[in-house]
């Protein structure tokens, strides 16, 4: 077939006897390599599976394959369907259009991504424990940075640090939605390498 | 790239020593073999960046399916558990994993045998598993920024082995090319 990306639930309770890794495609025979979505159970995997494997993957109910071809815009119909997707995988979507092209999607996914990845290490490290999904307790992307509990506003404000991302925005009243994605939009230049290949 | 620190574990049986922090392993004939099960890792002394490689030689001759073993970057120790990226093979499959007191695999490929050289890279936010000087995988993973070189392992089942162990910075550019072994700028001992 050919390298195709897809967006998977996470499976494993993150043991070292059941690692966190993507559903359906670890323990096969074909190489594939992850993004996640720090502690959330969302992962982009990459792979070049055989069309049997490809076709049975996609065809998961909660799965979705990204095209091969990255490079075509989107059509309305990928908007609705894309901004479905991410939304309920609690990534925010509004941003996604039809002047957008698969490859400025996944990027900027990807780039909530680290930011979430550091976001889990920053916390452990803080807390002593392994940071829990922010979505936890009723937190939605519409729930304020001021509600959310002092530890997480906290751990978002040192990640930001971390990067070298100014804090000025991390205010009371600012939605984990919009935080997330002017996090996002710092990795706009970043190099991504899924299974090799840069995205 | 320069080599920062190498051990090939030849001496005798017991601690292995000063130069290492952290947890169960210990020389056994002239290797690193781990002493207690679970999750057990030890870090090198470490004077070099955080951009980093850690490589060692597999050398467990029975592997299980519960247990894994490799070299690791970026580690440190804290309260949450283990952090650091980690090369593993557990007998059948060369993993590419993040620890950040839980376990994520980031790749894997089918690969790993007795007597094979597993090596974990990290620059910037890039990841790589290396077998026997081949990229086998690369990812990009933002979690963790620092940390030393060292190994890791999951024992339940059999008692993981190492040896040759080699550490060194990307940071620093290289001075010439090395061949045929270890030659230690700071020998571990």
């Amino acid at each position: 077939m050919a390298f195709r990306l897809y967006l998977v639930p996470v499976i494993g309770v993150g043991t070292s006897l059941d690692p966190r890794r993507p559903k359906y495609v670890a323990g096969g025979a074909t190489p594939w390599a992850a993004m996640d979505y720090g502690n959330e159970p969302s992962m982009i995997v990459g792979a070049d599976l055989s069309p049997t494997d490809d076709a049975a993957l996609a065809g998961q109910p909660d799965v979705t394959a990204l095209p091969v071809d990255l490079s075509p815009l989107l059509t309305p119909a990928n908007v609705t369907a894309v901004q479905a997707k991410l939304e309920a995988a609690h990534l925010p979507a509004g941003w996604v259009n039809t002047t957008r092209t698969w490859r400025d999607v996944v990027r900027i996914v990807l780039g909530i991504f680290s930011f979430l990845q550091r976001y889990a290490v920053v916390y452990a490290q803080a807390q002593g424990s392994v940071a829990p999904s922010v979505f936890t307790a009723g937190v939605t992307l519409d729930t304020t940075f001021g509600s959310l509990p002092a530890a997480v506003q906290t751990a978002l404000t040192n990640t930001a640090i971390s990067f070298g991302i100014a804090t000025t925005g991390l205010m009371a009243g600012t939605t984990v939605r919009a935080i997330l994605k002017a996090m996002a939009d710092v990795f706009v230049d970043a190099p991504f390498v899924i299974g090799g290949v840069s995205i | 790239m320069s080599e920062i620190v190498t051990d090939d574990f030849t001496r005798a049986n017991g601690s292995l020593g000063a130069n290492w922090v952290g947890g169960s392993w210990s020389i056994v004939g002239n290797q690193a073999s781990c002493s207690a099960t679970g999750s057990q890792a030890v870090l090198a002394v470490w004077t070099g960046g955080d951009d980093q490689y850690a490589q060692a030689q597999y050398v467990t001759t029975v592997m299980a399916s519960l247990d894994f073993v490799g070299p690791l970057v970026r580690s440190v120790g804290v309260p949450a558990g283990l952090t650091g990226y980690a090369a593993t093979v557990d007998g059948t499959n060369f993993v590419l994993q993040r620890l950040v007191g839980d376990y994520t695999s980031l790749a894997s490929v089918v690969g790993g045998v007795l007597n094979d050289t597993l090596r974990c890279e990290v620059q910037g936010t890039t990841i790589r598993s290396v077998l026997n000087g081949v990229v086998q995988s690369s990812v990009t993973d933002a979690a963790i920024a620092s940390g030393k070189p060292g190994f890791t392992c999951s024992a339940f089942t059999v008692t993981p082995v190492l040896d040759n162990f080699a550490a060194g910075d990307f940071a620093v550019p290289v001075p010439r090319a090395r061949r045929g072994g270890l030659v230690p700028q700071q020998r571990m001992l």
